[in-house]
């Protein structure tokens, strides 16, 4: 995986001068020797740095009977203040998002757009003399060593109204924190309180949808197309809203707590995960008669993980399990069902670099309801348009990420997303090209498959197929 | 013979990724000049007195790399290291061009064993473990490779050469060879030159087993730092691939101090 680093990095990162505008080069060749170190520059003490984003989405399936445009730009902003010489340090992360859907005309609706801001990771942090951080803020912490298909990234909520392409994950959601970080020789400790409830946040607007798992819904090509079933009309109706954001009104200790220990061996990185929480389910914004009932229940469980990392024959192999000691589905109708014998879900993946040029990973993960015969929550059920959480399943996820020119300036990714029982996958294939001075412009498809009534993520969007072109401005 | 200094506790910011390479375990080997040091002490003393890989402290880099076809990028990077021990941990963070910036390595050596290795890539959002037999890779796409920025121990034999003058300096030279019985050393031959007077390592040239040159490292600016002298200014030429990569400090402070939790591999990205 070493060398993935080599390859995605180089792709993923820059050229400063565009092909054939090789800058100077300063170097004579001799040997200079200096009586004094190179002086110091002046290191700023604040920085404003950010993105910007640029894109349009059109569908694939011409059959439909109204296609669209997806158009989006989205601003991405980070400050930070580093004082030199000063224990204390600080983040602040804001995004900026503005969508608009524009029918192609033979339907009956007009444009409609959406526009939001969201503050990101922003905090304050005390770093002691004692190997002892601390820090308070929102914070976004994703624990775990794999990196597809995460099961013990529990602890921060996801931003699902955006759907990209399978390999981006799910944006996540910064939430307040208090997190204090302690190390010990090659141990690693984090302690961490999230006082709030803050849900995951997913757009619901059409009849067919139906949530299947978290992580699963992430594939929309945007917050347009998820509007694309609702009138102007209806649209203007934002009072009429149901937006299920309530905290939970059962009892018990007020907030998430969990902690992180790691062993940084030097072949394996072995880690462990406990932590108490509530329930996290998805945040609705749809209309009263889309979304005929809604559940305020809101369960707490208890959660037990262990990750692994191992170095090994020029691979990486990580593993991460969770056992979560309660799992809820909640229907459209109101009705909720929670386990008793809690979810488990694990995955193994591999991460190779044959190549500099070359860098792949794949992952299996299988995710079970410990009471629940298999499949229980596979089958569709009737009249219910809704189902959130957790039919039992097996996924596969695999990422390729191929450079095409020797300094990165042209990379292709691809990545797969299949459900191994429900016969649905989910491809995204896209370029990227390099245009230096911080821009790049990157296009692609992604393409869903399943079979009509499977609650698979390809049969959730099959029909959905789309291409997109996003240009990115890095500064 | 000039005996300048060079105290241990005076650890600079400096790259030296060149060394890297020999962290000596070595056997001796004859000396062929009677007024050198013998071949494994001077080669030591300077591997040890450039530091192998970053020092304590920080320090800004520059770095060009030169494809050899006509085209050139240049990044910027930030370097920490932290000394404890015989442990070494080297934080590397991107900062230029704006693409790359967040990209972050970590290497914790500790003990003489494989280091161990992560990466953050911002779009992945959390930091990954790498696998150890990827050190020979190219370190972002540079002429340098991932193990180049880690100590390792090699095996081998020291030789000495005849000096050469490299403008006006005098500059000694060793060479270090495949221990008795390793077939499976990385290169047949590793040529050391060591600059007389300021004791520091000036010139790393790699030789294939059929004798060829495949890679050269040189030290094209040297900057007294405290009582001794570091590189601040190196280029790795790959002369197969007719490609260079050029390393140059740009700010260097020595005296910068980290706690231990900058180099938690949990911290990357924070």
């Amino acid at each position: 995986m070493l060398a993935a680093v080599g390859a995605v990095a180089i792709a993923d990162v820059a050229r400063a001068a565009a092909p054939g505008e090789a800058p100077p080069d300063d170097d004579d060749g001799g040997l200079v020797i200096e009586e004094a170190p190179p002086a110091a520059e002046a290191t700023p003490v604040v920085a404003l740095t950010g993105r910007l984003q640029v894109g349009a989405a059109v569908d694939l399936d011409v059959a439909r009977d109204e296609g669209v445009v997806d158009a989006e730009a989205r601003l991405d902003l980070l400050l930070t203040a580093r004082p030199p010489g000063s224990a204390l340090d600080g983040e602040l992360a804001m995004g900026l998002r503005y969508g608009v859907l524009v029918p192609d005309g033979r339907g009956e609706r007009g444009a409609v757009d959406v526009a939001d801001a969201r503050f990101g990771e922003s905090f304050v942090r005390w770093r002691s003399p004692w190997a002892l951080d601390v820090s308070l803020g929102l914070r976004a912490l994703r624990w775990g060593a794999v990196t597809a298909l995460r099961p013990l990234d529990v602890l921060t909520p996801v931003d699902l109204r955006r759907g990209a392409a399978p390999w981006l994950d799910e944006p996540p959601i910064a939430v307040p924190a208090l997190s204090v970080q302690k190390v010990l020789g090659r141990v690693s400790l984090e302690v961490v309180w999230m006082p709030f409830f803050v849900l995951d946040d997913v757009f619901l607007a059409r009849d067919d949808w139906r949530l299947a798992e978290r992580g699963a819904v992430s594939v929309q090509p945007g917050v347009a197309r998820a509007l694309a079933g609702l009138s102007e009309r209806e649209l203007e109706r934002d009072q009429s809203r149901v937006i299920l954001t309530d905290r939970p009104s059962s009892g018990g200790f007020p907030g998430d707590v969990a902690a992180r220990a790691v062993f940084h061996g030097d072949a394996v990185d072995v880690g462990l995960v406990l932590g108490t929480q509530w329930e996290r389910v998805p945040r609705f914004e749809a209309l009263p008669s889309r979304l005929r009932g809604y559940a305020t229940h809101v369960a707490r469980r208890e959660l037990a993980g262990l990750e692994l990392a191992w170095s090994v024959l020029g691979a990486t192999l990580a593993a991460d399990v969770l056992y979560a000691s309660s799992a809820t589905a909640y229907r459209a109708d109101g009705s909720s069902r929670t386990t008793s014998d809690g979810l488990l879900h694990w995955t193994i993946e591999a991460r190779v670099t044959p190549a500099i040029w070359l860098d792949v990973a794949v992952a299996v993960s299988e995710r079970r309801l410990l009471d629940t015969p298999r499949d229980a929550f596979a089958t569709p059920i009737e009249d219910e348009d809704l189902v959130i959480a957790s039919a039992d399943s097996w996924q596969l996820a695999a990422r390729v990420g191929l450079m095409l020119a020797f300094d990165g300036a042209v990379r292709l990714d691809a990545a797969l997303r299949a459900g191994l029982d429900r016969a649905d996958w989910t491809l995204a294939v896209g370029v990227t090209a390099r245009l230096g001075g911080g821009a790049s412009l990157t296009g692609g498809v992604i393409v869903f498959e399943g079979p009509p009534d499977g609650l698979g993520l390809g049969s959730l969007y099959d029909g959905n197929d789309s291409a997109y072109l996003r240009a990115t401005f890095t500064f | 013979m000039n005996t300048a200094p060079r105290a241990r506790s005076a650890r600079a910011a400096t790259l030296a990724p060149l060394l890297v390479l020999l962290a000596l375990t070595a056997a001796t080997g004859p000396s062929s000049a009677a007024d050198d040091p013998p071949p494994e002490a001077l080669a030591r003393e300077a591997l040890a007195s450039a530091g192998l890989g970053f020092e304590a402290g920080e320090a800004t880099l520059r770095m060009r790399i030169d494809d050899g076809r006509g085209h050139a990028l240049e990044r910027t990077l930030t370097t920490r290291t932290r000394i404890d021990g015989d442990a070494r941990e080297t934080r590397i963070t991107f900062t230029e061009p704006a693409d790359q910036r967040g990209v972050e390595l970590l290497t914790l050596e500790r003990g003489g064993g494989e280091p161990a290795q992560y990466l953050w890539l911002p779009a992945l959002g959390k930091a990954t473990r790498i696998a150890g037999s990827a050190l020979g890779g190219k370190f972002q796409g540079s002429d340098f490779t991932f193990g180049d920025l880690a100590r390792r121990d090699v095996p081998g034999r020291f030789v000495a050469r005849p000096a050469e003058t490299l403008g006006k300096e005098r500059i000694l030279r060793v060479d270090v060879l495949p221990a008795e019985g390793d077939g499976e050393a990385a290169f047949g031959r590793v040529e050391l030159g060591i600059s007389e007077r300021t004791r520091a390592l000036v010139r790393v040239a790699f030789h294939d087993r059929a004798g060829e040159l495949v890679r050269e490292l040189a030290v094209t600016r040297l900057s007294k730092v405290g009582d001794r002298y570091v590189p601040t200014r190196l280029v790795m030429s790959d002369r197969r691939a007719g490609s260079k990569t050029t390393l140059e400090v740009t700010r260097l402070d020595p005296d910068a101090r980290f706690p231990a939790t900058v180099f938690a591999p949990e911290s990357l990205g924070r």
